[in-house]
């Protein structure tokens, strides 16, 4: 169960530093009626991004120790920027058609 | 090369990776179907089911008892306790010396009648995994000698394509499905930088496996040429103590004093791997216990103990840089990967599948031009990428149906589902040439879409674990192989459906997407 | 002669002169690199012989692929030659001084 959260949590960083950038921000239908907010922010959503990615490093070690938890750590952060990549392309291709 | 080091190694990534990506992309599908080959073997045998586990305890004196009525004279004894996904069957196997003029053996025990299991005679999981390190129908040796140069070529590949792709660090998340060429060049890009990690980790413990094969030299050279005294070394290092059969018969320890040995002296989550039983009924005979890995690290997983009391001998700790190559290994391997762990060793594989699949297929569309017909170069890569890229996956569905087919008492029948296989590969590449000018994507994935269908199908009339008894029946192998070949074929099938939509809006009068899209 | 001459100035010569020296001389210079670690791992710190060229062959390969690439980074092809002969002939000798 604990590989769900880690996926969850990473999926999250990435997402987090994906929208950091205004590029990516304009793509997803909700958030794009919103103002994009400004270089400050920007800058905390990139850390909090970071932070959540060496969160969820720490939930494997907890969980796995750190020769075990490192591979699943390795493996769920693929995962986790392929399917968060996915998504954002999959919203900026229906949003430009 | 050229004129900065970034294109010197653009440059050097374009070609190592065209010279070998088809035989790499052969390497990480059935390399990746390596971490299934038990489960790939299971379903190769449909006659066995899964013995339930018992205690190691009746495992071993069932196993002792066949060897000592089939192979009392052997030189070693192996035996795997079922009690893990490597064995689902409790298996013996027995060594005799190399001069020896009695054939090895290898047999899987009814634990209840000490009776040998009866199965169909399949090449199972295990030779496709064993094609991504040796390929197949070459002398022995050449293969794994190529493979070694391959993988060299790989990880030169994945430093240059870091050196070539590194705008794409800065912003890993863009990929332009509707742009084309850029799409392919985007998938290529995603799919690598998300798993490069898993990438280097699998290409450079992959080169580990080849250092005797290709660097030899280094050690030997270290010794002053001094071979003997070098491998003596290395045994040691090893922990791997030479035992010579004294030659005076004696009696084998019972199986439940040496069991309850073990398992005093192992961990209480460890689980017995295998056991090696060398020189039995010999005064000098030795028993080895190697166990499961928990972990990439693991200190000490070999227990040496007396055949004739049962008792525990020393055990040596392993040197640091024995470690160091057995983590590159057991990583490389995944053996200790439980379900999950071993789902995301699958999941990298694939993308690195994708990746190498994404970068063949982008630089034949780079190159071309809209406006020209196709030269002869371009034809032919676009042959061997489509018979590559769709032809493997058939040519392994073709693999597991003839499984199924094949006559049961055939004469060599391993052999020619492998045999079927390769066939099947060789047809998808004619199909290719045939239909290389009309579409030819779009044929192929309908083909194996149809191959994915047909092996659920068949499973289902020939053997009585189709779908709905396996599901009746919690069968979980049979099920999840059902339910992944289903789905694989509904996205062959989609992906059909793309391809046919697509070629629709290029033929119609309007082409200002296509010419766009060109410009671009 | 002048017909090999000419090749080894076009293109696709340039590149097998080039293959040449990554590939055969590199490996050269590579075994000569990891025979000069083993031994002087063995002789400056605590490590047993076997364990020091344990080591040393398992970068072996890390040390290859990095003079590959560093062979087809090098502008000049004379250049190349003669820093790549150099290399492995001051690393051969090490190797059998140490």
């Amino acid at each position: 169960m604990t590989i769900f959260a880690v996926l969850i949590i990473s999926c999250l960083g990435f997402s987090c530093m994906a929208f950091a950038k205004p590029k990516h921000w304009k793509v997803i239908p909700f958030l794009s009626r919103l103002r994009h907010p400004g270089k400050r922010i920007q800058e905390l959503m990139q850390y909090t991004g970071a932070i959540l990615l060496i969160l969820a490093v720490y939930t494997c070690q907890l969980n796995w120790g750190w020769a075990l938890g490192l591979c699943f750590y390795a493996g769920a952060l693929s995962i986790a920027l392929f399917f968060v990549s996915l998504v954002i392309s999959y919203f900026e291709n229906t949003v430009k058609n | 090369m050229k004129k900065d080091f970034r294109h010197s190694m653009i440059w050097l990534h374009t070609w190592a990776g065209l010279v070998f990506c088809w035989l790499l992309y052969f390497m990480f599908v059935t390399g990746t179907l390596g971490y299934l080959d038990s489960e790939l073997d299971s379903w190769m045998k449909p006659e066995l089911s899964a013995a339930e586990e018992v205690s190691l305890e009746t495992d071993l004196s069932a196993a002792v008892t066949y060897l000592q009525a089939h192979a009392a004279d052997a030189e070693r004894w192996f035996i795997s306790p079922a009690n893990h996904r490597d064995n689902p069957q409790l298996r013996v196997s027995w060594r005799y010396p190399r001069n020896s003029e009695k054939s090895n053996g290898r047999e899987l025990i009814n634990r209840d009648t000490g009776e040998e299991l009866h199965h169909r005679e399949t090449a199972g999981g295990q030779t496709l995994y064993r094609m991504h390190y040796r390929l197949h129908y070459l002398p022995s040796g050449w293969g794994f000698r190529l493979v070694g140069i391959f993988t060299l070529a790989m990880f030169i590949a994945l430093l240059t394509g870091v050196v070539a792709h590194r705008k794409l660090f800065k912003d890993f998340f863009s990929f332009r499905p509707q742009k084309g060429k850029a799409a392919w060049l985007d998938m290529h890009n995603l799919s690598s930088i998300a798993s490069l990690p898993f990438q280097l980790m699998i290409t450079y413990s992959g080169l580990i496996f080849a250092i005797s094969t290709w660097m030899p030299f280094v050690g030997v050279a270290a010794y002053d040429f001094d071979v003997k005294s070098l491998r003596a070394d290395l045994n040691e290092l090893r922990g791997r103590s030479s035992v010579k059969a004294a030659g005076e018969s004696a009696n084998l320890v019972s199986m439940d004093i040496l069991s309850q040995n073990i398992e005093a002296s192992i961990n209480d989550d460890a689980l017995v791997r295998f056991i090696e039983i060398k020189n039995p009924n010999d005064r000098n005979a030795k028993i080895f216990v190697n166990t499961h890995l928990s972990g990439p690290v693991q200190e000490q997983n070999k227990l040496q103990f007396d055949g004739r009391s049962g008792k525990l001998e020393s055990s040596k700790e392993q040197s640091g840089a024995l470690q160091t190559r057995n983590v590159f290994i057991n990583l490389h391997e995944g053996l200790f990967a439980g379900p999950a762990l071993r789902l995301l060793y699958i999941l990298s594989g694939i993308l690195g599948t994708l990746m190498v699949a994404t970068g063949a297929i982008y630089y034949a569309q780079k190159r071309k031009r809209p406006t020209h017909a196709l030269s002869k170069q371009q034809m032919l890569v676009d042959i061997v990428n489509g018979g590559t890229i769709i032809g493997l996956p058939i040519s392994i569905c073709v693999f597991m149906i003839s499984n199924r087919l094949l006559a049961i008492d055939l004469d060599q029948r391993d052999d020619w589902e492998v045999h079927s296989m390769f066939l099947a590969w060789l047809a998808s590449f004619v199909l290719a040439a045939f239909w290389v000018k009309d579409a030819m994507w779009k044929k192929l994935t309908l083909v194996l879409s149809i191959a994915l269908f047909t092996v659920p199908i068949v499973n289902f009339f020939s053997t009585n674990r189709g779908l709905g008894q396996s599901s009746w029946q919690n069968d979980t192998l049979f099920v999840a192989t059902d339910v992944v070949m289903l789905s694989m074929a509904a996205i062959s099938l989609l992906l059909w459906a793309i391809l046919s939509k697509k070629e629709l809006r290029q033929q119609s009068p309007i082409r200002s997407s296509n010419t766009h899209s060109a410009a671009a | 002669m002048k017909k090999l001459n000419a090749y080894f100035r076009s293109y696709n010569g340039q590149v097998l002169l080039r293959l040449i020296a990554a590939i055969l001389i590199g490996y050269l210079a590579s075994n000569a690199i990891g025979v000069v670690m083993a031994k002087s791992l063995d002789r400056w710190t605590s490590l047993h012989l076997s364990e020091a060229s344990l080591y040393a062959s398992l970068s072996a390969f890390f040390i290859y692929s990095v003079i590959i690439l560093w062979s087809f980074s090098v502008r000049s092809q004379k250049k190349l030659w003669r820093q790549l002969s150099v290399l492995t002939f001051i690393f051969a000798v090490l190797a059998y001084v140490i």
